[in-house]
């Protein structure tokens, strides 16, 4: 068997060596920092969506009787500022609507599969933009890390493994390049990706500080005693518009009693 | 490169990353606050149930108390009867009036004379006041027990001394029109005056209508004084008299746009006969404005709330 041939290396290789691990070790951080986002996104939209389609739409029957109310007590007792009130209480009743029926409501469960997981790792390690090499490549991996995302949030493992695999197939062959060359190009990425890692941590604390998750977590302490926020929120807004409801009716036999 | 397909992977800023809960955000800060009251009280009654099932005569009085108003639970009068009548059965004053209350008043079980009377009086022996004006009442009015007004007098003073203010009107009312009491208009305005310094609308009408018609010593700036105090809880008898006394300048500077006013809100607050009488005085004032005046007056009528003591 032949000894292997131990070459000592030039100072700059061994700076090569020394970055090309702490770029992998970074590409690895980054990735799992970016699935955290993602994940997060998504469950505070799952959330919201369940939130608006439990409870909002109760909102939005609540502020329909309210501006009934006040249309009707614009009329009992004309005034402008009757009238404006009234109006203040339409426009409330459409904008509470049109948030508690939008977009958002639609959004549904999510719960990512391990094997997901890991492909989307993978796929963040591999293709995220920070790792370009050049404008044509930034450009080609933005494309793929969006489908990438897309596919993880649709939660379709096979399309994610597929969206890798074109990725590799059409991955430029390296170019020769001097060392010298590929050092700078490294310490570029690197500083990418910090930048985008800080970008992500403060993306986080702003999720994690947004309404949504602060309602969510007061959903998950009280599922501790065996309770269901949303449920008891919504029983307390029906309770509102049963309210709202009688004295709604009670306006209507006043308008007929009112004397001419 | 397009920023927009970047959105996916990396948002311009960091704002956009929370357009899922800027779009319908005021709808979620109300879902929080709502979340957060209901976190706050696990059951609201829960302190007060507990005591109330062991036994406490006065947790049952407050459970009672809480049905009936709905606070913590939803309305429910029979629940109510059934909590103050635990409450009352244990000699607790509050709960045998309120108990007597429901019977007078049939409400959460069928109306009784004869059973409020019963619980009324037995509140009123422990000296306590509504129970005293209650049972003065069923006197007064002959409901449960035959009419007599010397004894519904003397359980009226009784609770007025202890300062009902409903009790101070009645007697008051007793030595203004000497019903079950010689006449005495000073004894009358004590107690109207310890009635309307509770804020008491009625009492402060008619100690207004007192020194109006010099049942002490005429005061026209005591009167108006006190018919605005009335006027601006929204009783619409003392706005037409305040109204009047506007448009006569008696106690206060004449003000026709005041007067105006002040009818025009007693007119709007009242049926009928009232009404009749108030907007034709109205219009008499009016008949006597210039329209910036009457354009004036009508404002100021629009805008006007009551004031809550």
């Amino acid at each position: 068997m032949p000894r292997p041939i131990i070459r000592r290396l030039k100072p700059e290789e061994e700076e090569l060596l020394r970055k090309r691990e702490e770029l992998a070790a970074i590409r690895a951080t980054l990735a799992e920092r970016e699935l955290e986002l993602v994940d997060l996104r998504s469950q505070l939209a799952a959330f919201e969506g369940r939130y608006l389609r439990q409870v909002g739409t109760l909102y939005a029957e609540l502020d329909e009787w309210k501006a009934r109310i006040s249309e009707l007590e614009a009329k009992l007792h004309p005034s402008a500022p009757s009238k404006a009130r009234a109006e203040e209480a339409r426009e409330q009743a459409r904008q509470t609507y049109e948030q508690a029926h939008g977009e958002a409501s639609e959004a549904k469960g999510f719960t990512p599969s391990p094997e997901l997981k890991r492909m989307y790792r993978e796929a963040a390690k591999r293709i995220h933009p920070d790792f370009a090499t050049d404008t044509a490549d930034r450009e080609r991996r933005t494309r793929f890390m969006a489908e990438a995302n897309r596919a993880y949030e649709a939660g379709d493992t096979e399309a994610l493994k597929r969206i890798l695999d074109e990725y590799e197939n059409g991955a430029e062959a390296v170019t020769g390049e001097g060392i010298g060359a590929e050092l700078i190009r490294i310490i570029r990425q690197i500083s990418l990706a910090k930048t985008r890692l800080s970008a992500i941590g403060q993306e986080l604390a702003t999720l994690r500080r947004s309404e949504i998750a602060l309602l969510k977590k007061q959903a998950e302490e009280i599922q501790q005693e065996g309770r269901d926020l949303l449920a008891e929120l919504a029983t307390a807004v029906r309770e509102q518009i049963e309210r709202a409801k009688k004295r709604h009716e009670s306006l209507l036999k006043q308008e007929r009693h009112k004397p001419a | 490169m397009s920023d927009e397909s970047q959105l996916q992977v990396r948002p311009k800023d960091s704002d956009s990353s929370l357009s899922l809960s800027r779009v319908s955000s005021g709808l979620i800060a109300r879902g929080l606050r709502d979340a957060e009251a209901i976190a706050r009280q696990v059951d609201p009654l829960s302190e007060t149930r507990r005591p109330a099932e062991e036994g406490h005569a006065y947790a049952q009085f407050n459970l009672g108390l809480a049905y009936y108003h709905g606070q913590g639970v939803p309305q429910d009068y029979v629940e109510a009867v059934k909590w103050y009548r635990r409450a009352a059965e244990q000699g607790c004053a509050a709960g045998q009036n309120n108990l007597g209350d429901r019977y007078y008043k049939g409400e959460g079980t069928s109306q009784d004379y004869i059973e409020a009377v019963k619980w009324f009086r037995k509140a009123a022996e422990q000296g306590h006041a509504t129970g005293q004006y209650n049972l003065g009442s069923s006197y007064y009015y002959g409901q449960g027990v035959p009419q007599d007004y010397a004894e519904a007098m003397r359980l009226y003073r009784n609770a007025a001394e202890q300062g009902d203010a409903d009790a101070q009107i009645r007697l008051g009312n007793a030595y203004y029109y000497g019903e079950g009491v010689p006449q005495d208009y000073v004894e009358a305005v004590k107690w109207y005056r310890k009635a309307a310094e509770q804020g008491n609308a009625m009492a402060q009408y008619n100690l207004g209508n007192a020194y109006y018609y010099g049942r002490v010593p005429q005061d026209c700036v005591e009167a108006a004084k006190w018919y605005r105090k009335a006027a601006e809880q929204g009783n619409a008898t003392a706005q037409y008299d305040l109204g009047y006394v506007y448009y006569h300048g008696q106690g206060v500077p004449q003000d026709y746009v005041q007067a105006h006013m002040w009818m025009d809100l007693a007119a709007s607050a009242s049926t009928g006969d009232d009404q009749n009488k108030y907007s034709s005085g109205r219009d008499a004032v009016a008949a006597k404005m210039t329209p910036q005046q009457l354009a004036e007056a009508q404002r100021l009528a629009r805008e006007w709330r009551p004031k809550t003591r």
